[in-house]
């Protein structure tokens, strides 16, 4: 299996999984990543600062992997821009429609065994996968 | 000002955990699905 690093991978999802619960313990917020920007995009008075605080967190997190873990940056993305451009806007409609993304329903939600999220996880990843194999294998678009 | 700290730490573990992880996706077209 091609770039398969299960320790990193190991430590990267206790590392995600410790942000999420430390969030939801002390401050009572969902790290759902698309709720949290979607929140910023539409301030609501006293519910913005934190969104933003938390962002913010996520760049400098990246900024220090960069400096400290450039392989896991070293991406190559075959698709073209505007697929990559379509792929992103079908997410954000997909993420509002569904109150929730990956973060905030597949490592929150389905961690603290809600079956909404249960569920929403199940759909988006399944047609993920049925969309992967449909423009690979059966339309060959990439 | 310790709860944003706090706040902005939980982003700085959630960006890097998924740098981390995102290490297993194939090279070819990686992009982290969260």
């Amino acid at each position: 299996m091609e770039g398969f690093t299960p320790v990193l991978s190991t430590i990267g999802g206790i590392m995600i999984g410790l942000a999420a619960v430390g969030l939801l313990y002390f401050n009572g917020r969902i790290a759902g990543i698309s709720g949290i920007m979607g929140g910023v995009l539409r301030p609501q008075k006293d519910d913005t600062l934190w969104r933003a605080v938390f962002l913010l967190g996520l760049f400098a997190g990246a900024l220090i992997m960069l400096w400290l873990h450039p392989a896991s940056f070293d991406l190559r993305i075959d698709v073209s821009d505007s697929a990559v451009i379509l792929g992103g806007f079908l997410v954000g409609i997909g993420t509002r429609i569904g109150n929730g993304c990956t973060s905030g329903h597949g490592v929150c939600g389905v961690g603290r065994l809600a079956p909404r999220s249960i569920v929403a996880s199940a759909v988006f990843f399944g047609f993920a996968v049925l969309t992967t194999y449909a423009v690979r294998h059966l339309w060959e678009v990439f | 000002m310790p709860g944003y700290l706090f706040v902005f730490s939980s982003g700085v573990l959630f960006a890097a955990g998924l740098a981390l992880s995102g290490m297993t996706l194939p090279r070819r077209s990686s992009r982290s699905a969260i």
